[in-house]
C-alpha cells in the first residue's frame, strides 16, 4: 500500500459521492431533497427533506396558542404519567394541540438554556471547540461533586427508535424496549447503551423526540471526554438518569 | 469573525453542494450515509443561516457540523441499535487488478475507527494542517498525530511510502 493507493481511494469515493448525485436543490425549497429512492432513510423522517421547513413554520405559527397539557404539569416523569397513546385510537381523535418547540437560536442561548434547566442542580463547562449552535458538550458537575461529560443536542426530523427501513418497501418494526410515547405524542428514548465506551465507562442519556420533528438529546458519561479513551472521573455520571429525563422533557424547551 | 458580504443559502448550496456531499463520502465511506449527513446538517444549517452566512467561512462552518454529526453520539448510538433494511454496502472489486488494491484501500478506511478516520480525511483529503485538525475535532495535536500515525498503520501505509497526494475537496 502506498499514499497513492490513498488517494486512488478518496478518488473512487468522489466518483461514488458524484455518482449517486441525488442532492438536487430545489429552489425555494431551502434545502435539498433525496431522489434515489432505494438507499436507506429513515421512514420516521422521510417526509423530512421537503416539508421539514413547511412543518417548522407551522408550529411556529400554531403552536405558542395553547400549552402543554399532559407534560406540563410533571415533565419529568417518563413513564408513570405519561400516556401510551394506541395508535388507533389516536389516528381517530383530534390531535391534541402541543406547543412547539423553542428552540435556542445562538450556541449561547443554548448554554444559557441549559444553566437556566439545571438551576442548582449542577455546573457544566463548555467544550467550544467541539461544540456549534445546536450541540454543546463538555464537563458536569453534580452539586454533589459528581463530574462527567456531557453532550447536549437539538436536531429536527432524526430517527426515531425502531423507525427505520428503505423507503419503498414496508418498514419493520424493530424492538425498542426503553421507548415511550408520553401524553402530548413525544418519544422518549433511555438508551443505557454506551458506544465506544471504556470499560467502567457508564452512560445516562435521555433521547426526547417531538412532535414538531425535533430531538432533544442528553448524554451524560462519567468520563472526561466525548471520544473514546476519554479517562473515567468516576464511578457514575453527574446526572441520573432522572435527572438526564428532566432535562430533556423540560417545559422550557416549549414555546410559551 | 464577519464576512463583509454575507452568503445566501441557495448560492453557498449551489457552489458547494457537490463538495460535500464528496467530503462527507470520503469521511463516511457510503454515499447513503453521506447524504444523510449532508442534508440533515443542510437542513440545520439553512434555519441558522443569518449566523452561519455571515462568518468569514461558512463552508469550513458547514464541514465541521458535517464532521461533529458523522461523530456524533447520536449517530453512534443509531449504528449499534440493530436495523432492519440497513446494509452496509460492500467495497466490491470490479475485478481489474489496478483497482484491487484500492478497493482494500477503502475497506481499510472504513474499518478505522471514526475519529482515526476524520484525521486522515481532514488530513489527507483536505488538507488541513494537524493544528487545524486538532481544533476541529477538539483535541490536542499530540492527539491528532497520535490518531493519524495509528490510523496510517492499519492502512498499512509506512511513513516512509510515498509522499502523501494532498486531495483537495473542492476539485
Amino acid at each position: 500500500m502506498t499514499f497513492s493507493d490513498l488517494d486512488d481511494a478518496f478518488q473512487e469515493l468522489e466518483r461514488r459521492a458524484d455518482a449517486a448525485g441525488d442532492l438536487v436543490d430545489r429552489p425555494g425549497s431551502g434545502r435539498p431533497r433525496r431522489r434515489n429512492p432505494s438507499h436507506p432513510i429513515r421512514i420516521g423522517a422521510a417526509a423530512a427533506a421537503v416539508t421539514a421547513i413547511a412543518v417548522g413554520i407551522s408550529f411556529a405559527a400554531f403552536g405558542g396558542a395553547s400549552r402543554h397539557v399532559g407534560g406540563a404539569s410533571n415533565p419529568s416523569a417518563p413513564s408513570g404519567t405519561a400516556l401510551v397513546r394506541d395508535s388507533t385510537a389516536a389516528s381517530a381523535a383530534e390531535p391534541p394541540a402541543v406547543p412547539a418547540t423553542d428552540v435556542p437560536a445562538t450556541q449561547a442561548a443554548l448554554i444559557a438554556r441549559f444553566g437556566s434547566i439545571l438551576g442548582e442542580s449542577a455546573t457544566f463547562t463548555v467544550d467550544h471547540a467541539n461544540s456549534t449552535d445546536n450541540l454543546i458538550t463538555g464537563v458536569l458537575t453534580s452539586d454533589s461533586g459528581t463530574r462527567g461529560m456531557y453532550v447536549l443536542e437539538l436536531d429536527k426530523n432524526v430517527a426515531v427508535c425502531g423507525a427505520m427501513g428503505t423507503v419503498g418497501q414496508k418498514s419493520t418494526p424493530l424492538p425498542c424496549p426503553n421507548l415511550t410515547t408520553l401524553a402530548d405524542g413525544s418519544k422518549l428514548e433511555v438508551d443505557p447503551d454506551f458506544p465506544d465506551g471504556p470499560p467502567d465507562g457508564v452512560m445516562n442519556d435521555a433521547i426526547l423526540s417531538r412532535p414538531d420533528g425535533w430531538q432533544i438529546s442528553l448524554y451524560t458519561a462519567n468520563v472526561q471526554g466525548k471520544y473514546y479513551g476519554a479517562p473515567v472521573l468516576g464511578k457514575d455520571p453527574a446526572l441520573t438518569v432522572k435527572e438526564v429525563t428532566d432535562v430533556v422533557t423540560s417545559p422550557e424547551w416549549l414555546t410559551k | 469573525m464577519i464576512s463583509a458580504q454575507p452568503v445566501g443559502f441557495d448560492d453557498y448550496v449551489v457552489r458547494n453542494q457537490r463538495a460535500l456531499m464528496r467530503f462527507a463520502t470520503v469521511l463516511s465511506g457510503q454515499t447513503w450515509l453521506a447524504d444523510d449527513l449532508v442534508a440533515d446538517v443542510l437542513g440545520r444549517a439553512f434555519e441558522r443561516w443569518d449566523r452561519i452566512g455571515a462568518v468569514a467561512d461558512p463552508h469550513a462552518y458547514v464541514r465541521r457540523m458535517i464532521v461533529n454529526e458523522h461523530l456524533s453520539w447520536r449517530r453512534r448510538l443509531a449504528r449499534t441499535t440493530p436495523r432492519a433494511d440497513i446494509k452496509m454496502s460492500e467495497c466490491v472489486s470490479d475485478g481489474a487488478h489496478e483497482h484491487a488494491e484500492r478497493d482494500a484501500m477503502i475497506t481499510r478506511l472504513a474499518a478505522l475507527p471514526r475519529k482515526q478516520r476524520a484525521a486522515v480525511v481532514l488530513r489527507y483529503y483536505a488538507g488541513m494542517s494537524d493544528a487545524d485538525i486538532a481544533a476541529e475535532l477538539g483535541c490536542r495535536e499530540i492527539t491528532v498525530r497520535s490518531q493519524i500515525s495509528r490510523a496510517l498503520a492499519t492502512l498499512r501505509l509506512g511513513l516512509t511510502g510515498d509522499a502523501p497526494v494532498l486531495a483537495q475537496e473542492s476539485r
